[in-house]
């Protein structure tokens, strides 16, 4: 009995000595060829190395991989990526997400999650569902987050009021790259909140802000408001007892102070700087068929086509809403249906991670 | 102004939620706290719905208007999560978040005007922060019990095991919720769902180190140094929450405000 226990405690501590040794590799690796070499992952190798972790999964374990997707395995696993991610939540960059120690530990990861994925879908019973959402859905996730993720593109199309164009700069590479559609930008143009409007009062020195509360019986009404060159400008009429005029009022820039305008003989008005209320850009997007697609892009709504999503990016800073252009940006993410597979099922386990509680 | 109407709703919800708090203190049965409870929604949901009505779209688009999405979620799910798990002193915690985000509302009312910027305006903001600020209570509270047992000593404390494991659990379902909605969220807003952004960073290491626990609870027999990551767990989820901006990481952070 005794030796059997010796023997078994052997068998224990060399599942954490290989993933170390694969973890120093790493690091020699690290020193002497730089960065993991993402891109070599790109397809077809990454949907070569998922099929295999499914075949895996579904393999009846021998001996070694039952220990590789065993609970301590876990557990150890987990530590380590809390350790790697806590040394990259203090480094000031986040060069280490690519680095080949963490791109190991992943891979270890994703091993030990498809061995237990496999063992509990042949084992299933219904209180394993919970778990299975948990494991399974993290396990997608974090297949197409990693090695999804290196099919994936990034493009910024900077492109003119009126103008089309169908090729877009690489983000990493820097290179110009055709996409498979064309855009013309329409127009692009900021909406703003309604600028608010402060009384300065010389003879007291006090400075109010109007609101719909607070009037001080003054009625202020905005005709125009335009953005040039970082400054707000707007057309107001001011009226209330006593007063009734109209005139230009500016917000100011940086040091420089922005116009006011005198209501009577103590007061004058001023125009705090408006706050941004949307930034839209008005594409057409023609694909290989000629048919035309039209869509307002705008922060929190990109266009969508195909496995392509278009999102608003930039413009010309200095002119404001008068900016002549707009930069998009282009994502393709080929892996994007199976994240959010990934991401719902995981939403599902949260929810059963609520309801069971403690109680296993 | 339909704004200045609120305070009558707000105090007639709040009365509503302050009397089904103490309900549940004082009375055994749960019917008078279900409806006092139900009440206090529906008064306060009837305002969200007289403001929805007269904007003409959904009152998510001031700093004022998401607030009174958070005072009512806090509170319902705060109550569902008493219905399943009998936490009384949760429902506490959520009445007294939701009459704060209530007051600032009616001592702050120039607020009301004051716009979101382009990125918060989506569906996911009210969502990803509430299940963060429940997440936040239930660790706190599962932190107080483990420290409890790390001082105490013997059979007396067995129970908070118990406790624990529990409070980690729900908290740790809010808090996946969170990160995954504002995965969900960042996708539309940024293009991705994932870009180690500092706050994600440690978002992830929070959660990570939870799930350590709730995996190392499995086969561990030394239940008082296992005990030991939960507050350490919380250090990390502070960090997360608070910290995070004063990093030298943080300087790019899309949530640094």
């Amino acid at each position: 009995m005794e030796r059997e226990g010796n023997s078994k405690q052997k068998a224990d501590t060399i599942k954490y000595i290989i993933i170390l040794a694969v973890i120093t590799a790493g690091v020699l690796l690290q020193i002497t060829t730089g960065q993991f070499p993402y891109d070599l992952i790109g397809y077809p190798v990454n949907l070569m190395i998922a099929i295999a972790l499914i075949v895996l999964a579904s393999a009846k374990p021998g001996k070694i991989l039952t220990a590789a997707g065993s609970l301590p395995v876990s557990v150890f696993l987990i530590v380590l990526i809390t350790i790697l991610t806590i040394v990259m939540g203090l480094m000031p960059d986040n060069r280490l997400k690519g680095s080949w120690p963490f791109a190991l530990t992943y891979f270890m990861i994703l091993i030990n999650l498809a061995l237990i994925v496999g063992r509990r879908v042949r084992s299933f019973r219904l209180r394993d569902t919970g778990f299975i959402l948990n494991h399974a859905g993290l396990f997608i996730l974090l297949l197409s987050a990693g090695l999804g993720a290196a099919d994936s593109q990034h493009l910024f199309m900077k492109i003119y009021e009126g103008e089309t164009s169908s090729s877009a700069e690489d983000y990493v590479t820097g290179n110009r790259v055709g996409v498979p559609f064309k855009l013309t930008l329409e127009d692009f143009g900021i909406e703003y909140y309604a600028p608010k409007f402060f009384v300065i009062d010389t003879k007291s020195g006090i400075v109010e802000q109007l609101s719909d509360d607070f009037r001080q019986g003054l009625n202020v009404t905005c005709d125009t408001l335009t953005d040039a060159g970082y400054e707000h400008e707007a057309m107001v009429r001011v009226k209330g007892p006593g007063v009734d005029t109209s005139g230009w009022v500016s917000s100011g820039v940086n040091m420089q102070p922005g116009k006011v305008l005198q209501i009577d003989r103590d007061r004058y008005l001023s125009m705090g700087e408006p706050q941004t209320k949307s930034f839209c850009s008005s594409v057409v997007l023609i694909n290989g068929n000629d048919s035309v697609l039209k869509n307002d892009i705008r922060v929190n709504h990109p266009m969508r086509y195909g496995s392509w999503r278009i999102y608003q990016f930039s413009y010309d800073r200095q002119m404001g809403s008068h900016s002549q252009y707009s930069v998009l940006e282009l994502v393709r993410d080929p892996w994007i249906i199976p994240a959010y597979i990934g991401i719902f099922m995981l939403l599902a386990g949260a929810v059963s991670l609520f309801w069971k509680g403690g109680r296993l | 102004m339909i704004w200045s109407e609120f305070i009558y709703f707000a105090v007639i919800s709040l009365f509503f939620w302050v009397s089904a708090v103490a309900a549940i203190y004082l009375s055994k049965k749960k019917t008078l706290p279900n409806i006092m409870f139900l009440t206090g929604v529906f008064v306060f949901s009837l305002f969200i719905a007289r403001l929805w009505l007269t904007n003409g779209h959904p009152p998510l688009r001031t700093m004022g208007e998401t607030r009174l999405w958070y005072s009512l979620f806090i509170v319902v799910i705060g109550y569902i999560t008493w219905l399943r798990w009998n936490y009384k002193w949760l429902m506490g915690y959520s009445t007294l978040v939701s009459a704060v985000f209530i007051i600032i509302n009616l001592l702050k009312p120039e607020i009301h005007s004051a716009g979101l910027m382009p990125a918060l305006q989506s569906p996911w903001f009210v969502p990803h922060v509430t299940v963060y600020i429940l997440s936040y209570a239930m660790m706190g509270a599962a932190t107080i019990a483990s420290i409890i047992f790390i001082a105490g000593n013997g059979e007396k404390h067995k129970d908070l095991i118990g406790l624990v494991d529990n409070l980690v659990r729900i908290g740790l379902g809010f808090l996946l919720m969170g990160m995954l909605m504002g995965a969900l969220w960042a996708k539309e807003a940024w293009g991705d769902y994932w870009t180690w952004d500092p706050k994600e960073v440690w978002a992830f290491i929070t959660a990570a180190t939870y799930l350590v626990y709730i995996h190392l609870r499995r086969i561990t027999i030394n239940l008082k140094l296992l005990m030991w990551i939960i507050p350490v767990a919380f250090l990390l989820l502070m960090i997360a929450w608070l910290g995070v901006s004063y990093l030298p990481s943080a300087v790019n952070s899309i949530h640094t405000y």
